[in-house]
């Protein structure tokens, strides 16, 4: 079971690069508000973000989407001809849209911040957006 | 220098366009996606490691051996039905023979009844 994961994700990563690359991100970005105490430190650039969920609720949110991003991805990539596969695109499809939500909630505070992360937060956003046509893609493809 | 180019009182109603857009374009990707071909992914068939690694052989053999018996089937029906067919003749061949004899001994009582009649009217 192991070889036939690692080998099912090595055979279709290029083709799934950009939403693999888009969950780790997530992943990396969430633990990283989780762990650091206090890392929005100009509450009125993230004021929209934080009247919604606090930063580590924001974590472990972003943290949780990736996880689940993942796992859709191996199923897909994997076990593609089992009866479950058949919503992992769907799966992948609302992932995306959640991330490409945070990443631009994100991107809308660096924007308000003086911040540097403007000049790179952008690159999760399209990175997302991109994700969205493929998977969405591939649900209307299934259908 | 303050260099934000966003206003925060800009973040709400810009995030409720970008979410209406981004579900918008995730319904026109799933209708007008390409359509020239579903992405397959490649499946490859995994066999453990040192067991029945290749069944390619084992199933030409098994399909193999039942075109055989299939073969061997068909022959003995036909084998029946000629059987059938000669034991058919070889009753019509003995009723014919029976007929044949039983002419031949009923010509022989008469020209024995015949030669009789002479031999007495000569007397």
């Amino acid at each position: 079971m192991f070889i036939r994961v690692v080998t099912g994700i090595a055979t279709h990563f290029d083709v799934r690069f950009p939403e693999w690359l888009g969950a780790a991100a997530l992943i990396g970005w969430g633990a990283n508000l989780i762990a650091t105490p206090d890392s929005w430190n100009n509450p009125a650039a993230w004021s929209l973000m934080l009247s919604i969920m606090t930063e580590d609720t924001w974590g472990w949110v972003c943290v949780a989407a990736g996880w689940l991003w993942i796992l859709a991805l191996t199923i897909n990539g994997t076990f593609a001809t089992t009866a479950y596969s058949r919503y992992s695109p769907n799966v992948r499809g609302m992932c995306a849209l959640l991330s490409t939500s945070i990443w631009f909630l994100v991107f809308m505070s660096v924007l308000t911040a003086a911040s540097s992360g403007r000049g790179i937060y952008w690159v999760p956003l399209v990175s997302s957006v991109w994700c969205i046509f493929h998977s969405w893609r591939d649900v209307g493809r299934r259908k | 220098m303050d260099v934000s180019f966003l206003p925060a009182e800009w973040q709400g109603p810009a995030a409720v366009l970008f979410g209406i857009a981004m579900v918008l374009f995730a319904a026109w990707a799933r209708v007008f996606g390409k359509k020239e071909g579903p992405i397959q992914p490649k499946v490859q068939e995994f066999a453990v490691a040192g067991q029945l690694a290749d069944m390619g052989p084992v199933k030409a053999l098994i399909e193999q051996t039942g075109l055989l018996v299939q073969q061997q089937v068909r022959t003995n029906m036909a084998l029946e039905a000629l059987a059938e067919s000669i034991k058919e003749h070889m009753n019509y061949l003995r009723t014919e023979r029976e007929i044949d004899e039983e002419a031949d001994r009923r010509a022989e009582r008469r020209v024995d009844a015949l030669v009789r009649d002479r031999e007495r009217d000569h007397r």
